[in-house]
């Protein structure tokens, strides 16, 4: 998140990220609506996508692409006729691409895409307390990083023998956590410096030069969220968004 | 405003080590989630996560000394469940959660050994919030989730019956438990060997 490019401008304000970040999984992941909502299961995965290439995040978005595309044939063409252990391992590929994946590209499109200071600005312009918004903060600038360093340690640990089947598997987790955890410390003593020296604590009401103004993508966007919420709670009084359109 | 008051307060050093700590406990929340494919691991998250995350549990106790800390970091878990699509529940469960666990933890004024590896089982409850539609709703939830497959469904819902709620608790607590004098034997080993703690 604490990406630093003030100059570019996102297509999208990071109220409009936050809402599609909440709105996908529970949509795609947690099932609100059911069948219902199914048209809506189709139209955010399409609209992370879009997302990301609008952002020229062009690998992000031609991996998730074509995952999608084949897991789809896939799961049309074999989910009918199969059944047991083979239904089982197809449905676990089918739920985790097209559940978690597009949810996955979507953070994968709000991290790479808002500066730290975006992101506070738009909380704020929501109301939520500090509470919430730096540790939030910390913790989407903290993923990549944590990741990149549990990479270099694999790759250290797997020089010294530590692995499953090498001469010293018992000690995985202590080997691989600890280190992890140790750095994690380093980065957040100097995350908290440098936080501190930039005026964090400072009790006086913080200012900024980020543009977080609505435009007609947010809108659009939002828009398309709140039908969705929409359909899911007609459907809970009993009108059902698929017979409305029949009729 | 004077010095003295100031430091009560929870101030931008504290809040950026709960954000760290809780990405690290909910990364190894994520990587442990997949197994919940397999409907009769699912009750192993109270098992497997609390251990694990009982060693960042214990660093992360050494950082708190003010109120409010356990609670924050509590809640910003039940936001990020919230987040990666396992419903509100879990909201009101972590508010309950890390009000208790604060309570304990200020019972030992913050320092004692014995009441932070309790109050890790106590804190650990906040994973039960993921299975509150499972167990409470679940015709309701299976029937928004029907494309899981018969087989999936009829297992997963003999194993989510009412009876279930209470071991589960159970298991979070005395693996949290657990988890905690994990972590605290390999904080004597490492941290304090390091000069961190």
């Amino acid at each position: 998140m604490l990406k630093g490019d003030y100059g570019k401008k996102s297509f999208i304000n990071p109220i409009t990220k936050l809402m599609l970040l909440v709105t996908l999984p529970a949509f795609l992941m947690g099932g609100l609506g059911g069948k219902d909502a199914e048209i809506f299961t189709l139209i955010f995965p399409l609209v992370s996508l879009f997302l990301l290439f609008i952002s020229k995040n062009f690998k992000a978005g031609i991996i998730g692409l074509l995952a999608y595309i084949a897991v789809i044939i896939a799961w049309s063409a074999l989910s009918s006729g199969s059944d047991g252990v083979l239904h089982i391992m197809l449905f676990i590929v089918a739920g985790i691409v097209t559940g978690l994946l597009p949810c996955a590209l979507m953070s994968i499109y709000v991290i790479s895409s808002t500066t730290a200071s975006e992101f506070i600005t738009g909380m704020k312009k929501l109301f939520i307390p500090d509470a919430i918004t730096i540790p939030m903060s910390v913790i989407f600038r903290f993923f990549p990083t944590v990741k990149e360093e549990v990479h270099a340690i694999n790759k250290a640990m797997k020089m010294r023998g530590v692995r499953f089947g090498g001469r010293k598997s018992a000690g995985i987790l202590e080997y691989r956590l600890i280190p992890v955890l140790m750095c994690s410390l380093k980065i957040g003593d100097e995350l908290s410096a440098a936080a501190l020296t930039r005026g964090l604590d400072s009790p006086r009401k913080r200012t900024n030069v980020c543009d977080t103004r609505f435009r007609i993508q947010d809108i659009l966007l939002l828009l398309l969220c709140l039908c969705a919420y929409l359909v899911w709670v007609l459907s809970l009084f009993g009108i059902h968004f698929g017979e409305v359109v029949k009729l | 405003m004077s010095n003295q008051t100031k430091k009560n307060f929870i101030g931008g050093r504290d809040l950026i080590n709960i954000g760290i700590f809780t990405a690290i406990i909910f990364i190894i929340t994520m990587a442990v989630m997949p197994i919940g494919f397999i409907p009769v691991l699912m009750p192993l998250y109270c098992v497997i996560i609390p251990v694990f995350g009982g060693i960042p549990w214990m660093l992360f106790a050494t950082k708190v000394k003010k109120l409010g800390m356990v609670f924050i970091m509590s809640m910003l878990l039940g936001l990020l469940l919230m987040i990666t699509g396992m419903g509100w529940y879990a909201l009101p469960v972590c508010a309950v959660s890390g009000i208790v666990t604060e309570i304990i933890l200020k019972l030992g004024a913050y320092k004692s050994k014995k009441h932070t590896v309790i109050a890790h089982g106590i804190f650990c409850t906040w994973l039960f919030g993921s299975y509150i539609p499972l167990i409470f709703m679940a015709d309701a939830y299976w029937q928004q989730n029907a494309d899981y497959g018969e087989e999936f469904i009829s297992s997963a819902k003999s194993i989510f019956q009412i009876w279930t709620a209470p071991v589960l608790i159970a298991l979070c607590i005395v693996f949290g438990i657990l988890g905690g004098l994990l972590g605290l034997k390999i904080m004597k080993k490492h941290f304090a060997k390091a000069g961190i703690v």
